[in-house]
């Protein structure tokens, strides 16, 4: 998807300055999701990727409205969502839905598979009249190869992988064109994991779905995304094409973060940055870079403050950090210092 | 497996630490009996380390625990023998191998928030193991915890803390503190970082790394990612339904997978050096432990399968000195 395209297309879902904080007590505020901006054109697959903690399915939560945002806005095409309630609301879940990271706890244990697949139809009863449910429930089965003998089953019988398919079948029943997918294969063995991603491409290729892939594992998000967002503590610090994310990193963050995932290329041994501590929390963030504490690279004016706004550096590329450019030729031989 | 122990030996002039030999293990509950170990045979030398990998219900976890003889109740060993060091570990007294546990043999586990006792600080946590193994009293083991928590990266004044004021990471970290208080000859690591973000999984293996080529200790790395043993481990073994289906240094097995299992799983990995077409995933699912299929365990999700694969279970083949096999593919 070259950023020419994108350009000229309007962008599907558009979140503008989301935010989420948590009230903990009177003084701590929890900033789990600050100004988050990104867009997700029609047929795309943007990538969302950070540490546990970071925000990244809160981000996914606040966009299907599980979760009140604190601000911000969210368009749909041209419609602000979030200002919508009652049925005009009820039109727009269609749209938009979402397959969860924990196939065992996201299925009722007390509904076969095929009471799960039609509970979204008995629900926008209206939209489906005349229709039959059974016929429509089959259609999805096929979609998505479940075998139509498991249709009387529980969850509970079936393996991890064959749940996470019944998880994205019903995400798919009311023929949504949006759909955040969190963490969908975490919970999955490898070999598992590999059909159903490869069941996640084959789906978008034929019907056009874009996604939202929420994930911490990033070989499993550059295979998927066209693009990808990298989040540290509830902020986007960078985003790009998939490729010009591997081949340009330009975050501290991001280029510590690719260069920590286990390789299993035996020849080639990459340098790695060892990022010191721990996140830290985001009670009461303090204004500024959010990763300056940790940064392999931070200057005097990052730890004192530096206000850092997402920035383009080159078209479709942006990059939050003032110095982006110097850290990502400094990388190299910062590796060389940090492992002193 | 008798072979290639003589062969590693003279080849490589290490000393065999731990054996595991036809090991078998069954889990009993009311309806079902669960195979979980189906004739392993293991070799582990001295300084090596050695990553066990394979899928859940592969049966990692359960040749780690019975190494320590920590299987549950409803657990038999079927078959098969343990030595450590020369010693039957299942003829061992219940004394002679607590003795062994936690000082010769230091297990590290997959969940530092279940595995840390919550109401006793990790200063008496580690203590404790000094206080039994090594027999100091209170105060120096406490400050030997002190000493053990700074050689993981823990300042330690927080000898006083409770586990619940650490993170995920810290607490990890604490657990190998506490693996490597007695100075043990093996660590077992049962998925240490499986639980942590990339960022700190890459701090504890750093932090691994350097202290078994400092303290030459042997370890067992029991985990489901092959990143990790291709960048800790000098050998990998790989686990299927109960069965060690190919053994080698990481290099050759990494570079030249030969049984079509660990084909697949290498093929099923989302590259993260270039981006695939299409990835590739085995066929079928997981065999049941409870209903194994007949043969070679594989035979049902194989595409070389023949009809004697169906019948007959392949044993160990040795490809070279730093290769093993069990696929009759590979016999001459």
């Amino acid at each position: 998807m070259s950023e020419q395209l994108n350009k000229e297309r309007k962008p599907l879902v558009k979140a503008v300055n989301l935010k989420k904080h948590f009230q903990i007590s009177r003084t701590k505020t929890l900033h789990a999701v600050d100004d988050v901006n990104f867009e997700v054109y029609p047929g795309e697959t943007l990538g969302l990727v950070g540490e546990s903690g970071c925000g990244k399915s809160t981000v996914g939560n606040v966009i299907m409205r599980l979760l009140p945002a604190t601000g911000g806005e969210l368009y749909y095409e041209d419609t602000d969502i979030f200002k919508l309630k009652g049925e005009e609301q009820k039109k727009y879940c269609q749209k938009m839905q979402i397959v969860f990271q924990d196939p065992y706890s996201s299925l009722n244990p007390r509904k076969t598979v095929k009471q799960i697949l039609s509970e979204a139809y008995q629900v926008h009863k209206k939209d489906f009249a005349g229709q039959n449910i059974d016929e429509l429930v089959k259609n999805l089965c096929e979609m998505t190869g479940i075998p139509l003998n498991l249709l009387d089953h529980y969850p509970h019988e079936l393996d991890g992988g064959m749940r996470q398919v019944v998880g994205i079948a019903r995400a798919l029943s009311l023929n949504p064109k949006f759909i955040v997918c969190d963490e969908p294969v975490s919970s999955l063995d490898v070999s598992v994991q590999a059909k159903i991603i490869n069941l996640l491409i084959d789906l978008q290729k034929e019907h056009g779905y874009s996604y939202l892939f929420i994930s911490h594992d990033l070989s499993v998000v550059r295979h998927i995304s066209n693009r990808i967002a990298v989040m540290y503590l509830g902020q986007i610090v960078e985003i790009a094409d998939t490729d010009t994310l591997f081949a340009h990193t330009m975050h501290p963050y991001s280029i510590a973060l690719l260069s920590a995932v286990p390789r299993v290329n035996v020849d080639k041994k990459v340098e790695r940055i060892v990022l010191k501590g721990d996140v830290p929390s985001p009670v009461n963030p303090a204004p500024g870079c959010r990763f300056a504490p940790r940064c392999w690279m931070a200057k005097e004016e990052c730890k004192k403050g530096l206000p850092v706004t997402l920035t383009e550096v080159e078209p479709g590329h942006l990059v939050a950090c003032p110095f982006a450019h110097e850290s990502a030729e400094n990388a190299k031989n910062a590796v060389k210092h940090s492992l002193q | 497996m008798e072979e290639m122990k003589k062969t590693q030996v003279s080849s490589e002039e290490k000393e065999v630490l731990v054996e595991i030999k036809d090991l078998s293990v069954t889990y009993k509950s009311e309806r079902a009996t669960v195979y979980a170990l189906n004739g392993v045979n293991l070799v582990i030398h001295k300084g090596e380390s050695l990553g066990l990998v394979g899928e859940t219900g592969a049966g990692k976890t359960t040749t780690a625990i019975s190494l320590l003889r920590l299987l549950p109740r409803n657990a038999t060993i079927t078959g098969g023998s343990i030595y450590y060091d020369g010693e039957s570990v299942m003829d061992m007294t219940e004394k002679q191998i607590r003795q062994k546990r936690g000082d010769k043999i230091a297990m590290i586990f997959q969940n530092p928030l279940t595995s840390l006792n919550p109401v006793f600080t990790v200063g008496e946590q580690i203590a404790v193991l000094l206080r039994v193994h090594r027999g100091m009293n209170r105060r120096e083991a406490m400050k030997a915890a002190g000493e053990l928590l700074e050689q993981v990266g823990i300042a330690s004044y927080r000898t006083g803390d409770y586990p619940g004021q650490f993170s995920g990471g810290m607490r990890q970290r604490v657990g190998i503190a506490a693996g490597i208080a007695c100075n043990p000859e093996l660590l077992i690591a049962d998925e240490p970082t499986t639980a942590l973000d990339v960022t700190i999984q890459a701090q504890i293996l750093e932090l691994m790394a350097d202290l078994q080529k400092k303290r030459k200790t042997s370890l067992l790395m029991i985990t489901h990612n092959l990143g990790i043993i291709s960048e800790l481990c000098q050998k990998v073994a790989v686990m299927y339904a109960g069965r060690i289906i190919e053994y080698g240094t990481v290099k050759e097995v990494f570079a030249h997978p030969a049984h079509p299992y660990t084909r697949g799983l290498l093929e099923a990995l989302p590259n993260l050096e270039k981006k695939q077409e299409r990835l590739h995933a085995i066929p079928g699912l997981i065999a049941d432990s409870q209903n194994l299929p007949s043969g070679c365990h594989f035979h049902p999700r194989c595409e070389h399968c023949t009809k004697r694969c169906e019948k007959e279970r392949p044993e160990m083949i040795r490809l070279n000195d730093d290769h093993y096999v069990a696929c009759f593919a590979h016999e001459e």
